[in-house]
Parts: C-alpha cells; sequence; structure tokens
C-alpha cells in the first residue's frame, strides 16, 4: 500500500511522523514490530537519542521523556507521531469502512447532524479516527479515570476539531489519503 | 443450574463464531486478550453491535469495557440475558 502520509495542516511544525510498513503475514506480531520501527524513526527525527519504546503493563507504549509520542497501525500500515515537550499525544489510522450502524454507535446524534457531511466537512471514519486520538491523547490523564472512547465529544468551532471528555479538551486534526483516514491529538 | 450451562454453551457457541468470523482466525482461546487476535477498536463495536442486535441485549459501556477476552464476552451477554429475562419475568 503505497500511502503518503503527512502531518494534518495546522498541525506544530516541529511534530515528526514516521511510518513503517507492516510486513507479511501482517498479524499482530508484526503489525507491533512495524509501530515500533515508526515510532524509533519518528523519536530520531524529532532529536531524541533515547529510540526505545517499551509496553506498559497496561498496553500503552511508554515514550521517552520529553518526548510524547503515540502509536496506530493497521494491517498494512504502522505510523507514529512524536511531539517533543508535548504533554501528550494520540494518533489514529483507520481504513476501515464505518458501517451507519457504528456511526451512530460512536456519534452522538450532534456530532453526526453538525459535523458529518452535508452540514460538516468530515467523514465517519475521520470522526472515528479523531476520537481514537483524542483518547490516546486524554487516557494518560489519571484524574480522568478509565472511560471508553466513543465517550469523548467532538465540537467544531472556526474551523478547528476539539475533543473533549469531562472538560479537558484536546485539538484533534485529521486528514484522509486514498483509503486511510489520519488523525493527531495533541496535548499541550 | 443445567439450563444456565445450556444457555452459557450456546452463547459461547455463538460468540466464537462471530468472532473467530470476524478476526478470520480459524480458533480462540477464550482467556487470551482479544487485541492479541488482532481485534481493533472498529471491528470490536461492530461485534457489539452485532451481539446487542443477535441477542436482543443491551451492552453497557461498564461491560463493554469488561470484554477484554472471549470469556469475558460470553460472561457480559450471559448477564445480559439474564438480567433481561429477569425483566421480562417481573413484566409478566
Amino acid at each position: 500500500m503505497a500511502v503518503e502520509l503527512g502531518i494534518p495542516a495546522g498541525v506544530a511544525p516541529e511534530t515528526t511522523l514516521a511510518t513503517c510498513p507492516v510486513p507479511w503475514p501482517h498479524g499482530p506480531a508484526q503489525q507491533f514490530a512495524a509501530g515500533r520501527r515508526a515510532a524509533a524513526s519518528a523519536l530520531a527525527a524529532a532529536g531524541s537519542a533515547d529510540r526505545i519504546v517499551p509496553r506498559d503493563p497496561d498496553g500503552r507504549p511508554r515514550f521517552p521523556r520529553g518526548f510524547a509520542g503515540s502509536i496506530s497501525h493497521t494491517d498494512h500500515l504502522a505510523v507514529a507521531v512524536v511531539a517533543a515537550g508535548a504533554e501528550a499525544v494520540g494518533v489514529d489510522i483507520e481504513t476501515a469502512a464505518i458501517s451507519p450502524r457504528t456511526a451512530a454507535f460512536v456519534l452522538r446524534e450532534r456530532e453526526r447532524r453538525t459535523l458529518l457531511a452535508p452540514a460538516g466537512a468530515y467523514t465517519p471514519r475521520e470522526l472515528f479516527a479523531a476520537k481514537e486520538a483524542a483518547f490516546k491523547a486524554l487516557n494518560g490523564i489519571g484524574a480522568l479515570g478509565d472511560f471508553l472512547f466513543w465517550r469523548i465529544e467532538l465540537d467544531q468551532s472556526d474551523g478547528a476539531l476539539t475533543a473533549s471528555y469531562r472538560g479537558e479538551p484536546v485539538p484533534v486534526w485529521v486528514r484522509s489519503e486514498a483509503d486511510l483516514s489520519f488523525a493527531v491529538a495533541i496535548r499541550r | 443450574m443445567g439450563e444456565k450451562k445450556a444457555m452459557n454453551r450456546d452463547i459461547h457457541e455463538v460468540v466464537d463464531e462471530l468472532f473467530r468470523r470476524r478476526l478470520q482466525v480459524p480458533e480462540l482461546n477464550p482467556d487470551v486478550p482479544l487485541v492479541d487476535y488482532g481485534l481493533d477498536s472498529v471491528r470490536s463495536i461492530d461485534l457489539i453491535v452485532e451481539m446487542e442486535s443477535e441477542f436482543d441485549v443491551h451492552i453497557s459501556d461498564e461491560q463493554a469495557a469488561a470484554m477484554r477476552t472471549l470469556r469475558d464476552v460470553v460472561d457480559q451477554v450471559t448477564a445480559s440475558l439474564t438480567a433481561r429475562v429477569g425483566q421480562g419475568g417481573s413484566d409478566a
């Protein structure tokens, strides 16, 4: 899958992104390894000497101090984003089609009415990715406790997308390339 | 007790088939985390919606969050079905 993935417009320029194809047989082990290779590349581009990203007991990747980062993958592509100095980063890539039933489950009625076409500019898959990315950026905030990503709310103001949970906001940027949607959330 | 065991077995067969088909794996160990079989968020929500339709139950957020393995899924669907049957009994 030849996809040129770039940082969405509006994201701070010092944010770094790297991708790595997932080799055959495209299983969880290959996806994990590709994600770590992408993370190492993104960390190198961000200037980190430490490029190892171990897995915490809860499964989350632990990026080196001072280099907040996040990893996402599909069956065929892994992506990592690093934002030096940020509090938390979340990234998500999605290639799956989002059925109307799944969209209705994940998106509130207000989100479907205002953010999806024709009133809004987003696709269900972009909003799904936005909630996933925001969840990764917000999930590390201890005060919020455990929650599910579809509980995050999305709002748009002046063309910018903001995700929030229990009053904790995080800006989210989305873009789509070919059959793939990509979202980045950065909390500073 | 026998009826409950039979219900659990039936739920397990349906859930196992649903998850194997969606994850495209020939076999699922009921105690291995489903993410290890490649379960991602899109497929997990598709499966929740499908199970709600298949079993005519509501799966709460708390139940969804507790579904880490196939055994967890069977337990939570069984709990939802039991609650629904209990509600039906009290209405009658």
